[in-house]
């Protein structure tokens, strides 16, 4: 079973005041995309992530896909192909940049 | 991207410097929670006053960068950083090794800091070599430190050429994990590769404090928004007067609307350019 991790090297952090902006919205029903609440470094490459992306991040600790759609599916008002579709697509795009990999 | 604090923070430590002061930057450092620290020191030798600093970092997420002077790395040093938490040392010289080995270390765990200045870009494609002789795969050319006036150093784009081609017969750095703030000095070690940063990060991704405290949107770019001990770091990052010299930073200077090469050096050193000018609206000297 593939499992992922996140690269040691990536120095990232959350960004609590974002985040609490972000939670407000969230009660209020606002869209969050496209707020940042983390930021990732390495190499010399920023990315800033937002919510459901930070949660992604941090879930990227040795789980299985399967692990990390599990812990999501509570927390967001979604169908779980369309979450899993869209997970699978951020992983990938972390892992062409090198801030996560895949392991068997 | 613009960020409500720092990932990197510069510290130049000062040559004789309060203990009890230092502890408190220390932890003003610590409650910005940057992603990076880089501290410089001038000493000839490692000081009580930078362990003390280094051990309040050692169990935080901050990695942590050390620059000291080449002469500083002796046995005692190695022991003492040694298990410190620091993720990556360099020693700075002034100049390519040209004594054939010695005094330099022969080691890959440690780079090498090369503050390029009028009197010494000539040496860096010999520089590179020394590097690579040595088992040095780190090379770092630091921002220039402004903060009290000095002349900035820039290279014409004559001399970018210079040694543009220069590096090229020397083989280029390749090999070398190269980090380069200065947008021209890219170029000529990058002919034809865009600049990685979008623009001038002062005061976004880095801030920087001076040894007598000063704390600056870059150690290139003299502007003081406030000293350390004074008020909190965290205070001066969450001031209107950042705030709004990084809104002027945004813009891209005046001086260069009409240039076509804006789309890629995006202004160049806004430091730089200011103290020629002194006004954000100049263009960097590079471009002359």
């Amino acid at each position: 079973m593939q499992t992922i991790h996140r690269n040691p090297n990536v120095m990232w952090r959350e960004e609590t005041d974002a985040l609490a902006q972000v939670q407000e919205a969230l009660d209020r029903g606002d869209e969050v995309e496209e707020t940042g609440t983390s930021v990732l470094f390495s190499g010399g490459t920023m990315i800033s992530l937002n919510y459901l992306g930070t949660e992604i991040w941090k879930l990227c600790d040795g789980r299985t896909m399967d692990g990390i759609v599990a812990e999501l599916l509570p927390q967001f008002e979604v169908d779980e192909a369309v979450l899993r579709e869209d997970v699978q697509a951020f992983l990938d795009e972390l892992a062409a940049k090198g801030f996560i990999s895949y392991a068997e | 991207m613009e960020l409500a604090s720092p990932i990197t923070i510069y510290w130049d430590i000062p040559a004789a410097a309060d203990t009890s002061l230092l502890q408190r930057v220390a932890a003003d450092i610590l409650d910005c929670r940057p992603l990076m620290l880089q501290i410089t020191s001038t000493e000839p030798r490692l000081t009580e006053d930078i362990l003390t600093v280094l051990e309040q970092f050692r169990d935080s997420p901050v990695s942590v960068i050390l620059t000291i002077p080449l002469a500083a790395y002796d046995d005692s040093c190695r022991d003492h950083l040694q298990g410190s938490g620091v993720q990556e040392v360099l020693l700075a010289v002034n100049h390519a090794d040209r004594s054939g080995g010695e005094g330099w270390p022969v080691s890959g765990l440690v780079g090498i800091s090369f503050p390029v200045i009028s009197g010494n870009w000539r040496e860096l494609p010999d520089l590179v070599h020394s590097c690579l002789d040595h088992g040095i795969t780190r090379l770092v050319l630091p921002m220039q430190r402004l903060y009290e006036g000095e002349p900035p150093f820039f290279l014409t784009v004559r001399e970018q050429r210079e040694l543009a081609e220069a590096l090229a017969v020397a083989g280029g750095a390749v090999g070398l994990n190269l980090t380069i703030h200065d947008p021209f000095l890219w170029r000529a070690f990058n002919p034809g590769v865009p600049f990685p940063q979008g623009g001038c990060q002062a005061a976004n991704t880095m801030i920087a404090i001076s040894p007598d405290g000063g704390v600056y949107p870059c150690p290139s770019l003299p502007v003081r928004l406030g000293t350390v001990g004074s008020q909190s770091l965290k205070e001066i990052i969450a001031s209107a007067s950042k705030k709004e010299l990084r809104r002027k930073l945004l813009a891209h200077p005046g001086a260069c609307w009409e240039c076509g090469e804006l789309v890629e050096c995006r202004g160049g050193c806004r430091g730089r350019a200011y103290v020629m000018h002194q006004s954000l609206e100049g263009e960097d000297p590079a471009c002359w």
